[in-house]
C-alpha cells in the first residue's frame, strides 16, 4: 500500500541510528582481490547485495557533483537495454536495483527475492549496468536538469542552507566543504566524457567492497561475489593523496538572511575518521550531547526545560578523511538568542566541567543494550557490513562493538569532547529572518 | 532482437511463488475491549510494542484541531508513578527506542527493545492511560514545543502550506479538511483543559489496540497483558459519526505563491474511497479501492511506470510525478498527485499533461506487461516488508486502527492480483473526473 507518511508527525524528531545480537560475519577475497563480507540470514526469502566504490564526491576535482551523477546514471539503461526497457526488466523481476553517492562513496544496491529465476534475472540486470552503463546524452541532460532543481529547492529550506553553510564553514576547499551533488555552474559543466572517465577510472574492481546479506548460503554467496567482480576491470585503487589536505581549523560566525519564521542554528567542529582512536570516545561523547534522543543534554535544556524547538540534537558524521560532529536547533527567532546561549551555556559548562556520570552511564547503557536493535533487520545488517568493508574496520566490528563503547570513561568523553569542541574550532551558522550581520 | 528476447525471459520469471513464510499472528481480546494482537518473529531477541488509539484529526472540530497531537506530546510528561521523564529514561537505559506518531485516524505510541521488556512496556503504558498528570507549566513549555514544530513543518515550508490548504480545499466537510498538527489558531488557543478532556473521552482500553511484533511467545505476551492491562477500567468513548465525503462539488482551483519558493508545485487530488470508508458488505467499493491502489502502482509505482515513462522521461515534462493514495485509511480520501514541472513547462501545461496521462488509462488501457510489473511487485514488496518488524506491526496496528481486519494484511497480495486492466478503466472513469479535483498551484512570487 502507498503511504502518505508526510500526513503522520512524529512526537520526536528522530535521527536515523544505525546498528543484532549476533550476526556471524564472514569475509574472503574473489578472485580478483575485491574482498566481500557476508551474513547468511535464512528467514525470509530475500538476499541483498551492497557494492561500494570509492567514487564520492572526495574524486570529483573541480567538477563538483560529477560523482553524484554517475552514480545516478548507472541505472539509466545499460548494454542494448535503453533506459525504459531496462527499468521495464528490473520492475518484472520483483527485484529492486538503487544507486546513489555521498562524499567517500558511489553505491549500488540490490534486493532480490531468492526464488533463482528472480535473482538471476536481478543480477544479470546488475551486471550489465556494471559493465556496460549507456549514459546516452538524453539521460544525461535529464539527471542534469534534476540536479539543477535539486539544488534550486534546497534555496527554499532553511536546514538545508544551515547545513551547507556549515561544511562550507568547517571544511572550506576540502571536497567536504562542498555539497555532493555539486553547484549549478559546475553541474552544467559536466560532459558525457567526464562521465564516461570518472565511470571507467573509479567504478573498478580495485574501489570496490562487496556485501551480501541473506537466505543464500555461502557457495552461492561467492559465486555471486564471483560473477559481480569478474565483469568489472580491475583498474587502479583510488589514489588517497588526490584529496587536497584540510585547511587548519579556524572558529566562524556565519550568519545568512533567510525570509523564514523560524532561525536554524547549527554549532560544529571537524571530528575523526572511523577507526581513530577517538572514535568510541567521540561517539559516547555525541550521544550524551544530543544523541540519545529523548534523554540527551540538548534535548533536556533546549526542548525539555524550556520549551524552545521540536527539534534540538547534535550528530556524529565520520567519514573517510576525519568528520564533523554538529548541534543542531531550530526555534522562532524571536527566541534565537535565548537557544543560543542556552547552547553556548549547555557547552561551555560541559568543556569546563565535563560529562556527569549519570550522562555518560546514559549514553553507554543506550548504546550498548540498543545494539541488538541495529542489526535486528537485514537493511541494516547489510548497511554495517558495507561500512565495515569500506571503511576497512576489523571484522569484529559489530562483536565488539558493546565492549569498545563499555570502555570509555567519563573523563575520556570529557576530554575528547574538550578538545574537538573548543571554542577556536567551532563554526557557528545561524540562518533567519532579520539577522543584523551579513555573510 | 535482443531486448526482446530479454524481456520475455524476465516477463517468464514475473510469475512468483507466494512467501511461504506467512506469520504467526494470534489475536486476543481482554474483558475490558483491549484488543491484543502479537506476531511471533524470532530472528533477533527483540520486540516492538505498539499500542494504538482509535483518535486523531478525524475525530476533531475547528477550534480545537491538533489536540490528538499536542495530547501526544503531553503523555510524555509523566504520572505519578512515572514522573518527570522517568519513562523515557527507563526506556533509554534499557536501550530502547521509543516515539510516537499521530495521523487523522489513530494516536500510536511505541518501544522497541530487548523482548525481555515487553511486560514493562504494558506497564509503563497502562499507566500512562490512566494516570498521565495534567499540569499547566508542562503544558506551556509543550504547546510552544508544538507551534515550532508548526513553524518547521509547515509554515516554513511552502510545500507544507501548499499540501495542507489543498487537503481543505478538496474537502469541504470531511474533518480530514484539518491538518494533523492542527491550525494555528486552534494550537494558540488551547488549553491544558483541552487536552484532559480529549484524555478522559478517547483513551481507554475498549478504544486501544496493543501490537506485539517480535521474539516472544504469544501466550506469555497475553498473559502479561492481562496483568498489566487487565485491571482498567472499560469506559465510554464517542462514537465518530460518518464523515465521509466523496461528493463532487466542482473544479477548485488555488493559486498560492511565496518569496521562498524556487521550485513551482503542482497538487491535483481526486476524492476516492478508502478501505475503511467503504460498506465491509460492498463488494464493489471495495474492489475499486484495490483497483485504484494498483491505479497508482501503474502511474508512479516505479521507474518504469507511466509517470516516470512519460512525464519524466518520454516528454520530459516533469522533473518530478507521484501518487499519494492510502487505503488504510478511516475516511474516504484522496487520490494525490504531486509534480514539479521540468525546466520551462508552466504549471498548466503540466495540470494538462497529467491529466491526459490519468485518462489514458481508459484509451490505453495497462498491458499485460505493465500489469505483471506491478503484481511482481507487489508480490516481492510483501517478502521485502517482512524485514522490518516495526512495518510488519505498523500495518497490523494501522488496519484495526480504522476498523478493519489485520487479517487483510495477509488477504492483499490476492485482492491486488485480482485487479484486472478493465478494473482501472473504470475506476478511473469513475473518480478522475475535473469535477471531484482540487488543484492546488505553488508558484515564486515574482510569477504572478
Amino acid at each position: 500500500m502507498k503511504n502518505c507518511v508526510a500526513a503522520i508527525l512524529m512526537s520526536f524528531f528522530v535521527l536515523p541510528l544505525c546498528v543484532s545480537a549476533k550476526v556471524e560475519v564472514k569475509s574472503w577475497s574473489t578472485e580478483n582481490n575485491v574482498s566481500v563480507l557476508y551474513a547468511q540470514v535464512p528467514t525470509l526469502e530475500m538476499v541483498d547485495v551492497y557494492l561500494a566504490f570509492d567514487a564520492g564526491s572526495t574524486r570529483d576535482g573541480t567538477k563538483y557533483g560529477l560523482s553524484n551523477l554517475v552514480s545516478a546514471l548507472i541505472l539509466q539503461g545499460a548494454g542494448e537495454l535503453k533506459v525504459d526497457e531496462f527499468n521495464e526488466a528490473i520492475g518484472l523481476t520483483g527485484g529492486i536495483l538503487s544507486s546513489g553517492s555521498n562524499s567517500d562513496m558511489g553505491y549500488i544496491k540490490m534486493r532480490s527475492l531468492t526464488e533463482t529465476a528472480n535473482l538471476e534475472a536481478v543480477m544479470r540486470l546488475l551486471k550489465l549496468a556494471l559493465s556496460s552503463p549507456r549514459f546516452d546524452n538524453s539521460d544525461i541532460d535529464r539527471l542534469v536538469a534534476r540536479t539543477l532543481t535539486g539544488i534550486d529547492f534546497k534555496k527554499q529550506s532553511p536546514a538545508a542552507v544551515a547545513r551547507d553553510k556549515l561544511y562550507a564553514g568547517l571544511f572550506a576547499a576540502h571536497p567536504y566543504g562542498s555539497p555532493h551533488e555539486g553547484f549549478a555552474e559546475s553541474v552544467k559543466s559536466i560532459t558525457r566524457g567526464d562521465i564516461t572517465n570518472f565511470f571507467k577510472e573509479f567504478y573498478v574492481a580495485k574501489n570496490l567492497n562487496i556485501a551480501i546479506v541473506g537466505a543464500v548460503d555461502l557457495e552461492q554467496a561467492k559465486a555471486m561475489a564471483e560473477d559481480i567482480s569478474s565483469i568489472l576491470v580491475s583498474g587502479m585503487r583510488a589514489d588517497k593523496s588526490v584529496v587536497p589536505p584540510l585547511e587548519k581549523a579556524r572558529n566562524d560566525l556565519i550568519k545568512r538572511e533567510f525570509p523564514s519564521i523560524q532561525s536554524h542554528i547549527r554549532v560544529g567542529a571537524r571530528s575523526v575518521e572511523r577507526g581513530h582512536p577517538d572514535y568510541f570516545p567521540l561517539l559516547v561523547a555525541n550521544h550524551a550531547l544530543g544523541g540519545n534522543s529523548l534523554v540527551s543534554i540538548l534535548f533536556r535544556s533546549i526542548r525539555e526545560e524550556r520549551g524552545l524547538a521540536y527539534s534540538a540534537y547534535s550528530y556524529f558524521s565520520p567519514k573517510s578523511n576525519g568528520g564533523s560532529l554538529v548541534a543542531a536547533l531550530q526555534t522562532d527567532r524571536g527566541n534565537q538568542e535565548e537557544a543560543l546561549s542556552v547552547l553556548d551555556s549547555s557547552l561551555e559548562k560541559l568543556r569546563l566541567e565535563g560529562f556527569s556520570d549519570r550522562d555518560i552511564a546514559s549514553a553507554k547503557d543506550n548504546l550498548m543494550r540498543g545494539f541488538p536493535l541495529r542489526v535486528d533487520t537485514n537493511a541494516e545488517i547489510l548497511n554495517y557490513l558495507a561500512m565495515i568493508g569500506f571503511y576497512r574496520l576489523p571484522i569484529d566490528y559489530l562483536e565488539t562493538f558493546a565492549e569498545n563503547v563499555g570502555r570509555v570513561t567519563r573523563a575520556e568523553a570529557s576530554k575528547v569532547f574538550k578538545r574537538y569542541f573548543s571554542p577556536e574550532k567551532l563554526v557557528t551558522v545561524i540562518v533567519g529572518p532579520n539577522l543584523d550581520g551579513d555573510e | 532482437m535482443w531486448p526482446h528476447t530479454i524481456l520475455s525471459i524476465f516477463i517468464t520469471v514475473a510469475i512468483i511463488a507466494l512467501p511461504t513464510a506467512n506469520a504467526s499472528v494470534k489475536e486476543f481480546e481482554l474483558s475490558n475491549g483491549l484488543k491484543l494482537i502479537v506476531q511471533e518473529d524470532h530472528r533477533a531477541p527483540v520486540a516492538v510494542v505498539q499500542i494504538w488509539y482509535k483518535v486523531g484529526s478525524a475525530h476533531e472540530r475547528r477550534g480545537i484541531t491538533g489536540v490528538s497531537h499536542a495530547l501526544e506530546h503531553m503523555m510524555f510528561k509523566g504520572t505519578e508513578a512515572y514522573p518527570d521523564g522517568q519513562f523515557s529514561e527507563i526506556v533509554a537505559a534499557k536501550g530502547g527506542r521509543e516515539n510516537a506518531f499521530t495521523s487523522s485516524d489513530y494516536t500510536a505510541y511505541y518501544q522497541q527493545w530487548s523482548s525481555e521488556n515487553v511486560g514493562l512496556s504494558f506497564e509503563l503504558e497502562a499507566d500512562r492511560m490512566n494516570n498521565l498528570v495534567f499540569k499547566e507549566e508542562e503544558f506551556l513549555k509543550e504547546i510552544n514545543v508544538v507551534l515550532e514544530e508548526r513553524r518547521l513543518r509547515t509554515d516554513d515550508n511552502p510545500q507544507g502550506l501548499a499540501r495542507e490548504a489543498n487537503r481543505a480545499l478538496a474537502f469541504q466537510e470531511s474533518p480530514y479538511r484539518h491538518p494533523v498538527i492542527g491550525w494555528e489558531s486552534d494550537i494558540k488557543g488551547m488549553r491544558l483543559d483541552d487536552l484532559e478532556q480529549w484524555y478522559q473521552q478517547w483513551y481507554a482500553p475498549n478504544n486501544a489496540t496493543v501490537v506485539v511484533v517480535g521474539d516472544v511467545s504469544s501466550k506469555a505476551v497475553h498473559k502479561l497483558a492481562q496483568q498489566h492491562f487487565g485491571g482498567l477500567a472499560r469506559e465510554t468513548v464517542p462514537i465518530l459519526r460518518s464523515a465521509n465525503e466523496r461528493v463532487a462539488q466542482g473544479t477548485k482551483r488555488l493559486i498560492m505563491t511565496s518569496d521562498k519558493v524556487r521550485v513551482p508545485l503542482l497538487l491535483m487530488s481526486y476524492k476516492v474511497p478508502s478501505l475503511g470508508s467503504v460498506s465491509s458488505s460492498d463488494e464493489v467499493d471495495r474492489a475499486d479501492v484495490y483497483a485504484l491502489d494498483v491505479l497508482a502502482e501503474v502511474l508512479d509505482g516505479d521507474n518504469s511506470a507511466r509517470f516516470a515513462r512519460h512525464l519524466i522521461r518520454g516528454k520530459s515534462l516533469a522533473t518530478y510525478a507521484s501518487i499519494g493514495y492510502s487505503p488504510a485509511s478511516l475516511l474516504d480520501t484522496l487520490f494525490s498527485i504531486s509534480a514539479v514541472p521540468a525546466e520551462g513547462i508552466t504549471l498548466d501545461q503540466l495540470e494538462v499533461a497529467i491529466t491526459s496521462e490519468l485518462l489514458e488509462i481508459i484509451q490505453s488501457p495497462p498491458t499485460q506487461v505493465e500489469m505483471q510489473r506491478v503484481k511482481s511487485q507487489v508480490i516481492a514488496s510483501r517478502v521485502y516488508a517482512m524485514d522490518s518488524m516495526e512495518s510488519q506491526a505498523t500495518i497490523i496496528g494501522q488496519l484495526e486502527s480504522v476498523g478493519l481486519d489485520w487479517r487483510l494484511k495477509d488477504e492483499y497480495i490476492g485482492n491486488i492480483t485480482k485487479v484486472t486492466a478493465n478494473d482501472l478503466v473504470a475506476v478511473v472513469k469513475k473518480y478522475i473526473r475535473q469535477d471531484a479535483l482540487a488543484t492546488t498551484q505553488l508558484l515564486p512570487e515574482s510569477s504572478l
